[in-house]
């Protein structure tokens, strides 16, 4: 109690200095740059931080705390945008968002689903910071509780809500996460180096794939070649206002799962390690297992938005404790806010110290997360009446565009002419998956927990053997702690419910059954993938042993799932749903293009980039399918073409950025931006 | 511009109390530690556990330092070791509280090339002390110059600022004078004690040689510490 007391003064002494002019504008500016860093797809808390980073050289630390804060606290509010106007992900945590805001859209609510999201982001951030205040007295020995066994247990939880993603069957879930987790464990083993499934002659893969492109490669870009195929607006109706009091009357009705959801949030954004882009995902999983009428998720339940939107903002306040406690960054955009922070005026430094010599700074922090959470939602509110007139737009106009920013966001790291090609494989696999009703959310959930789960299975192996070796009851009392059997009840029960309710959430949609051959080639192909990862994961030799464990295991357990999958499409009859296949559907049968000619124009921009390196390709792209493909005339498509490519010089000039190069650029020396 | 940073191993209480500047009571316990990498940074306190005939058990694939202190922290590793700088604002106030007791340090160099204490940490003995007072390790020997080799390249001289080559000596020497500047300012001594340590900071020319001091390993070093990383981490260094 005296712990509380004793913060007294330093709230106070924190809200003091935050309540003036100069700081609540600094806070202003950063929320207005993180609106708009969150609203492009792809661009996350990393690239607008790096864009700060130069101005906090002896910055008065409040008021760069206040720039930084303002940024970071808004980028989960208004990465909705994209999430449920264009089915895009915003970020990484805005994934499972896009499961039932983006049908809501498409059913002309996207007004309600916008302010729905945009309540619970405003309370799940609100509900961080206060949770934030009062956790971080007493947070160091509580994360310490958090080791490797805890930690794998929090993982595999997360991986337990592939359970209720699985779709209407269940092995072909497991299939999907497998894979998933094959993909995610691409590039150099954490403990020899050995490398998995990747070779020095392709060192582009030695470093894994990024989750950005993996990302929007699995959901955006089937989604907009989908929507691309039928050649209508986003929006089925012409209905788009009036949802709106409509969407925060829905969050009041669904507080109490907003309240959850947020403290969900909060408490897996404080475990260092587990990464903030699954915690989306066990929102929705908790959200879908609570609600006692599962029927529309997946179709647009607003409840399916207001889960991982409440829980997404709060992690950023989680994510806090331990970058300032221990100094371990909870995520990328944590890593560049640390070295931030040390830039500033009096070098602030994060660890145990902070906390006894520097309280109030901390709570300063605290309280300027709940104002720009504040300040970001009104904002988005004002915002988004203009933002989803984009739904009425005919898609044929968009959607060069989308892909030109998508395809932006994914060379943000590497500026590789092999992250648009892995943009694309993934986006391929990512049509097929969604063609032949394989679930995403199980993919991508596997892919993102791969590494954690490697790690620390491994870690807790190596610490439980040694303990074994010391004493039975030593080894025991490290591996089943009380935390770790409770998560181990908690993700059984998942698991349990998760499958029994799996066959009413369709995380695809309805696809209808038809036509035996082109399911089972798709399922032919995965096990062709998983057998030569099996063969290649197999023959890393002896001395890397511990790199082998895990992918060996993955892999034969997904050989196993695929097998049986096999086995049941042999047996089953025509119509059995095993034989999804959209392209038998209504849908398929709206669309005014076919699928390979649609896919052909993206191979088109991504071979001619190959060619002549982006900027050139892209203006070729950009000309060609605005006349060709969306029937302009000459005037308007050099209006919108140049348009797009002023954006995107814009774009990287602040940014820094140099676009990939083709081959030309190998030949001939030239001028920025077309190196 | 070159320049350097310590390192310090510390020890859990109970092992602490057993701590008498040697390592000879500390032989018959098994110690956990959390490895980032048997080929990185981390090599040198490995090879100075083993030089002192400590068990170690390695727990490899730990993603930073930090990590590995809260693993200390939390009870799960029983030994660690960090820079200086880290050591100043993490482990600190673990030696204060008492779970921490600070074992060594990895010393500093001086002007002729000799291990003396740490200018940071004066109270702390070198691990060249510690060596020369626990029975069976050496302060010669390939084993102790192949130690002393890769000391040498990852601690007095860790950062090193390079160019990319063929930049022009224009900017080379904005550089080389920028730095210069920084070092002459009368509180620099001040400023970068608190951050990081009292390390010496060579420019221009001392960094040149300094930088060829870094990389140079003699063959026998070489051959020990392959054979010892094979043997030890089944590490095959080609």
């Amino acid at each position: 109690m005296e712990l509380f007391l004793d913060a007294i003064p330093a709230l106070t002494s924190a809200w003091a200095q935050i309540l003036q002019p100069m700081v609540l504008g600094y806070l202003a500016l950063g929320v207005l740059m993180g609106l708009a860093v969150g609203i492009f797809p792809g661009l996350g808390g990393i690239a607008g931080l790096s864009l700060l980073l130069p101005f906090m050289f002896g910055m008065d630390p409040v008021l760069g705390l206040a720039l930084m804060i303002g940024m970071i606290a808004v980028i989960p509010t208004s990465d909705t945008f994209a999430s449920v106007l264009m089915g895009i992900p915003g970020s990484s945590a805005s994934q499972a968002t896009v499961l039932d805001g983006f049908p809501m859209a498409r059913k002309g609510q996207a007004a309600r689903a916008l302010s729905a999201a945009f309540a619970s982001s405003l309370f799940g951030g609100l509900v961080g910071a206060a949770f934030l205040t009062i956790f971080i007295l007493v947070a160091r020995p509580i994360v310490l509780m958090f080791k490797s066994p805890e930690l794998l247990m929090v993982s595999v939880f997360g991986l337990s809500m592939v359970g209720i993603l699985a779709g209407r069957i269940a092995i072909k879930g497991v299939v999907a996460a497998g894979l998933g987790l094959l993909v995610g464990i691409i590039g150099e083993g954490p403990f020899s180096g050995a490398l998995r499934m990747s070779s020095y002659d392709y060192p582009y893969f030695t470093d894994g794939l990024k989750l950005v492109i993996v990302g929007l490669g699995i959901f955006a870009i089937p989604e907009v070649i989908a929507l691309l195929r039928k050649d209508k607006a986003i929006s089925n109706t012409q209905n788009l206002g009036g949802g709106w009091i409509l969407g925060i009357k829905d969050w009041w009705a669904n507080k109490w799962l907003s309240m959850r959801c947020s403290i969900i949030g909060v408490v897996v954004g404080v475990i260092p390690g587990l990464g903030g882009s699954v915690v989306d995902w066990i929102a929705y999983g908790h959200t879908v297992q609570t609600a006692k009428d599962k029927q529309n998720f997946g179709k647009g339940d607003v409840r399916g938005v207001i889960g991982p939107e409440s829980s997404n903002n709060a992690k950023e306040g989680g994510g806090l404790v331990p970058t300032l406690l221990f100094g371990i960054p909870g995520s990328g955009s944590m890593a560049i806010f640390i070295g931030a922070l040390a830039l500033l005026g009096n070098g602030i430094d994060v660890g145990p110290m902070l906390l006894e010599n520097n309280l109030d700074f901390t709570y300063s922090i605290v309280w300027l997360l709940a104002l720009a959470n504040v300040i970001g939602t009104v904002l988005c509110i004002a915002l988004s009446g203009g933002i989803s007139k984009l739904t009425n737009i005919r898609f044929a106009l968009l959607a060069p565009f989308i892909f030109m920013v998508i395809s932006f966001a994914a060379f943000q790291s590497g500026q590789d002419l092999m992250d648009l090609v892995v943009l694309f494989g993934i986006g391929f696999l990512g049509i097929m998956m969604r063609r032949f009703d394989w679930s995403r959310p199980a993919f991508l959930i596997g892919f993102v927990l791969a590494t954690p789960v490697e790690n620390y299975s491994n870690n807790a192996t190596q610490i439980a053997n040694i303990r074994f070796n010391a004493g039975w009851e030593n080894g025991l009392s490290y591996v089943f702690s009380p935390i770790v059997m409770i998560l181990l009840a908690l993700t059984i029960v998942s698991v349990v419910v998760g499958l029994r309710q799996a066959k009413n959430i369709l995380a695809e949609g309805e696809v209808p059954s038809g036509g035996k051959r082109a399911p089972l080639v798709f399922l032919l192909v995965i096990i062709g993938f998983i057998g030569y990862a099996l063969f290649n994961v197999g023959s890393i030799p002896d001395y890397a042993a511990t790199d082998r464990v895990f992918p060996f295991f993955v892999a034969s357990i997904s050989m196993i799932g695929a097998l049986i999958l096999l086995i049941q499409m042999m047996l089953a009859p025509e119509t059995h749903i095993i034989f999804a296949d959209r392209e038998k559907s209504s849908e398929a049968a709206e669309s005014e293009f076919a699928l390979w000619p649609t896919l052909a124009w993206f191979a088109f921009l991504l071979i001619l980039t190959s060619l002549t390196g982006f900027i050139i390709a892209l203006a070729v792209f950009l000309v060609s399918f605005l006349k060709i493909r969306a029937g302009l005339n000459w005037v308007k498509t050099t209006l919108l073409s140049g348009f797009g490519i002023a954006f995107m010089l814009a774009m990287a000039w602040v940014l820094n950025r140099d676009f990939p190069a083709g081959v030309l650029q190998s030949y001939v020396n030239l001028p920025w931006p077309l190196s | 511009m070159a320049s350097g940073t310590g390192g310090v191993a510390y020890l859990n209480a109970e092992a602490g109390a057993k701590f008498d500047g040697s390592a000879n009571n500390l032989k018959d316990m098994t110690f956990i530690y959390g490895n980032q990498g048997a080929t990185g940074l981390d090599l040198i306190p490995s090879l100075a556990w083993d030089m002192l005939g400590m068990n170690v058990e390695h727990v490899l694939g730990i993603k930073g330092r930090g990590d590995g202190r809260k693993m200390f922290e939390s009870g799960e590793a029983t030994i660690d070791y960090q820079t200086s700088s880290s050591y100043l604002s993490g482990s600190m106030p673990l030696v204060e509280s008492g779970q921490a007791v600070p074992m060594m340090t990895w010393g500093a160099l001086d002007d002729d090339g000799n291990i003396v204490r740490d200018p940071t940490f004066p109270d702390l003995p070198t691990f060249k002390e510690v060596c020369e007072a626990t029975d069976g390790c050496e302060t010669s020997g390939v084993k102790w110059d192949t130690w002393k080799a890769f000391f040498v390249t990852g601690f007095p001289l860790q950062k090193i600022a390079f160019l990319p080559n063929g930049t022009d000596q224009e900017i080379i020497d904005t550089f080389s004078n920028a730095f210069a500047k920084i070092k002459a300012r009368p509180d620099f001594a001040e400023i970068s004690a608190k951050r990081l340590g009292k390390y010496p900071m060579h420019t221009g020319v001392k960094a040149k040689n300094a930088l060829s001091d870094a990389i140079t390993v003699e063959a026998d070093a070489k051959t020990f510490v392959k054979g010892w990383l094979k043997e030890d981490f089944g590490v095959d260094l080609q």
